[in-house]
């Protein structure tokens, strides 16, 4: 029983000493990322039936961020994204009913978007981060 | 946001109307929520609010309209990305 506890407090031992240098490593994370991804219409911008109604179609997203920890766990994070999400053609087209001899060709919705935020994260090899961001 | 509206043709009966791509800036808002390992590999989703107001300009013929549209072009972004 003795042997036993001095085992799993030699364990404790290596599993802190092991740990403990990763930790460390993720205290302060920093760095560019590169990103790309889906663009998602939310609200209105999706919508084709209402008033305000965007009649936007799912997109793409591409940007990069460059976070800087100003503490362990939270850092400043500055962000650029290039949105793009085409307008549903059927709805202008829609618009026309059955009439014949009509044409109709639409673009795409897209925006630049620079924001600088606060992200928390956890100091972890594998962790969640969450952040808030605003700008023009 | 520095937002641009779709450009929109129509053609029919010999006439040919077009709307023009605007510009429109408004701030925006954004929340992100991700998984990051080993500060390497990150995936995550983001929700961008904002409202751009667009004065949009549309042409037929001889005939030039010109409308300020305010647009909600909120987004879920759902990305992957490599930090270096």
């Amino acid at each position: 029983m003795r042997s036993f506890k001095r085992v799993v407090f030699l364990m404790s031992v290596f599993i802190i000493i092991c740990a403990v240098p990763v930790m460390g490593q993720f205290s302060s994370k920093h760095g560019l990322m590169l990103f790309g991804g889906l663009s998602i219409p939310a609200g209105k911008f999706g919508k084709t039936d209402e008033e305000g109604a965007g009649a936007a179609k799912k997109g793409w997203v591409a940007g990069g961020d460059y976070l800087v920890s100003l503490i362990p766990s939270v850092g400043i994070v500055v962000s650029g994204r290039y949105v793009h999400n085409p307008m549903d053609e059927q709805v202008v087209k829609d618009g026309f009913g059955s009439t014949t001899g009509m044409s109709a060709t639409v673009g795409s919705f897209t925006g630049i978007l620079p924001m600088p935020g606060v992200q928390v994260y956890m100091p972890t090899t594998i962790g969640i981060y969450v952040n808030a961001q605003a700008g023009t | 946001m520095i937002a641009k509206s779709p450009e929109i043709t129509v053609t029919g009966f010999g006439i040919t109307s077009r709307m023009e791509s605007a510009s429109g800036k408004k701030l925006a808002y954004g929340v992100s929520a991700g998984l990051d390992i080993g500060n390497f590999l990150v995936a995550g989703a983001s929700y961008i609010m904002t409202k751009p107001k667009f004065d949009m300009k549309t042409t037929a013929g001889t005939i030039t309209i010109t409308n300020t549209v305010e647009i909600e072009m909120n987004t879920i972004q759902v990305f992957a990305g490599i930090r270096f």
